[in-house]
């Protein structure tokens, strides 16, 4: 008698229960979550002097002048164009060998596309360590070494396993009716992959360019080990040596990390759906 | 059969990249680390005299390993009922939940050398939160967060779980927006309590994503690198070295190729009992 009642009371909250409680401890973490988040801000808005006299405090003036200081010091204008090329080639050729890897082993019958896929696992497996410390010696002898083609060419090998399995799993849920069609009607394998599955998979595409951006823009390890020289370094590399010489002012720290995370999570803001269900596509089968 | 071999076409740039970045690398690896080389000069053989000194006298290997099983408990457990616990809550509540859940990953997208920082400046010995509790009278909890070999690792580890954690939590909550609704209703209805729901419900159908999460935590737990190089560097005394950063300190400043082969084998070794101790578990038909 009462079940119908209780199960339409429950829409939208399908574990039940009185779920008004959960609120709190939920605004407790975030109050948690935001902290450094908040301190960062404020302290990017503060005079050094004053972060501290009083470490924690809100700001009483707003230094805007941090900005355009760590930007200067820390010469960002050529380390932002390094990263934007970095991330935008990484981010081009991503999408072109694993979207044309991943129409190949769906779409036409590979023998051994089972082995291919294997081979990305096992590659998933792989810690990096393992291949960047050769990687680190044979790309000096192939002046690869301290340039940005040869952290480029690293980035398209070690985001293609994520990004081969996500397109892989789209290509698969997507009809072959159209495709069968267009091959019909005389169109090269190439032409069927250009005009019919590429425009299909835009969303995958998009997914995909979002994900290996944001984790280009942040990338760490490849960079510093890989980029030497000051000219070369990428923002996320060019600010852990800038905050690192610098490592007591923390006006133009803060104000240096703000720039360096804004515009990823302006993108993440902006996108957010689409950018958790990249991540998470990884882990759900 | 002209579509087959326009197949491996569709294929072999990938591959081909991958190989050359990653796989032959990789292999390569095996055979330098039975040599002596310092990626100038020819490498020489010298058989398994690097295993014998990591084995015997690289004292530092070895502390960087139970480091890494520090840190690998930690991630496998904190972040994980953080995440999980959060994701219940949010599944439950009818309101706010992309707010919630924006806010939580928001720290993921974050650069890791930006969230040293940060935490930099909180563990700051005059100006961060020790200044905190001296103000609020609270002088005894003030730490030498990053400066104490006892407690440094775990300082530089609170940096990484409060990036990390938000994953963790993501990948729950989409797994448990895909049990479908009407099996919690029919438990209610059966009288099963909210707890009840959640250990006979909710944790055996997310056993898939715990075997994934556990698996995954495990292994980035020992590729962490980022962190350590940025906040401590390994230090004070290699209290929070980790076999990344002392493998990779080793190839790059050392320049020590033959011995960072050996010392990152090992590491892959070490790494690939985590995978089959997985393996067997799942054949012994334990669902992780």
């Amino acid at each position: 008698m009462s079940a119908p009642v209780a199960s339409g009371a429950r829409r939208g909250s399908p574990q039940g229960g009185g779920s008004g409680v959960l609120h709190i401890p939920l605004w407790l973490l975030m109050a948690v979550t935001l902290f450094p988040v908040v301190l960062l801000v404020m302290n990017s808005l503060k005079p050094d002097l004053a972060i501290k006299a009083d470490p924690l405090g809100p700001p009483r003036t707003l230094e805007l002048s941090n900005y355009p200081e760590a930007w200067r010091t820390a010469e960002f204008g050529r380390a932002f164009l390094n990263t934007i090329i970095v991330s935008g080639a990484t981010i081009l050729g991503i999408c072109v060998l694993s979207g044309l890897a991943a129409y190949g082993m769906t779409r036409l019958r590979l023998p051994g596309a089972d082995t291919v896929a294997s081979y990305y696992l096992l590659a998933i497996t792989i810690p990096a360590p393992l291949f960047l410390v050769p990687l680190f010696f044979l790309w000096a002898r192939l002046h690869l070494h301290d340039t940005l083609p040869g952290l480029i060419l690293v980035y398209l090998a070690v985001y293609q396993p994520f990004s081969i399995f996500l397109l892989r799993s789209y290509f698969m849920g997507l009809p072959q009716e159209l495709e069968d069609a267009a091959r019909v009607d005389g169109c090269s394998e190439l032409q069927v992959f250009t005009r019919i599955t590429l425009p299909l998979a835009k969303p995958a595409f998009l997914t995909l360019a979002v994900v290996v951006g944001t984790l280009t823009w942040r990338e760490f390890l490849f960079a510093v080990t890989l980029l030497q020289k000051y000219e070369n370094m990428t923002v996320a590399i060019r600010y852990a040596r800038f905050s690192g010489q610098y490592l007591t002012d923390y006006a133009q720290q803060s104000a240096g990390g703000v720039m360096l995370v804004l515009p990823v999570v302006i993108l993440f803001l902006l996108l957010q759906r689409r950018f958790i269900q990249g991540v998470v596509s990884g882990a759900l089968k | 059969m002209q579509r087959r071999l326009l197949g491996y076409a569709f294929v072999a740039p990938a591959i081909a990249v991958h190989l050359f970045v990653v796989g032959l690398p990789a292999l390569a690896a095996l055979g330098l680390s039975l040599t002596d080389w310092d990626g100038l000069r020819l490498p020489r053989f010298i058989g398994l005299a690097n295993f014998d000194e990591l084995i015997h006298r690289d004292g530092v290997f070895w502390q960087a390993f139970v480091n890494n099983l520090h840190w690998t408990a930690v991630f496998l457990t904190v972040p994980v009922a953080l995440g999980l616990g959060t994701a219940v809550m949010i599944s439950r509540v009818s309101r706010l939940q992309t707010v919630y859940r924006v806010v939580f990953f928001l720290p993921y997208v974050f650069a890791s050398v930006v969230v040293s920082r940060i935490f930099g400046f909180i563990y700051n010995p005059f100006y961060g939160v020790n200044k905190l509790f001296r103000n609020w009278g609270l002088g005894f909890l003030a730490q030498s967060w990053l400066g104490d070999p006892g407690i440094a690792l775990y300082s530089v580890m609170a940096a990484d779980v409060w990036h990390f954690w938000g994953f963790d939590m993501v990948v729950f909550l989409a797994a448990l927006q895909q049990i479908d609704p009407s099996l919690y209703e029919a438990a209610t209805i059966d009288g099963a309590g909210g707890w009840q729901r959640f250990l006979h419900m909710t944790v055996p159908l997310l056993r898939p994503t715990f075997g994934f999460i556990l698996m995954m935590t495990a292994l980035w737990s020992f590729l962490t690198f980022d962190y350590v190089y940025v906040m401590t560097g390994g230090g004070p005394a290699h209290a929070t070295e980790l076999m990344a950063t002392w493998i990779i300190g080793t190839a790059v400043e050392a320049r020590r190729a033959g011995y960072a082969s050996a010392l990152a084998v090992t590491l892959t070794l070490l790494s690939s009992l985590i995978i089959v101790g997985f393996l067997y578990l799942r054949r012994r038909g334990v669902e992780v």
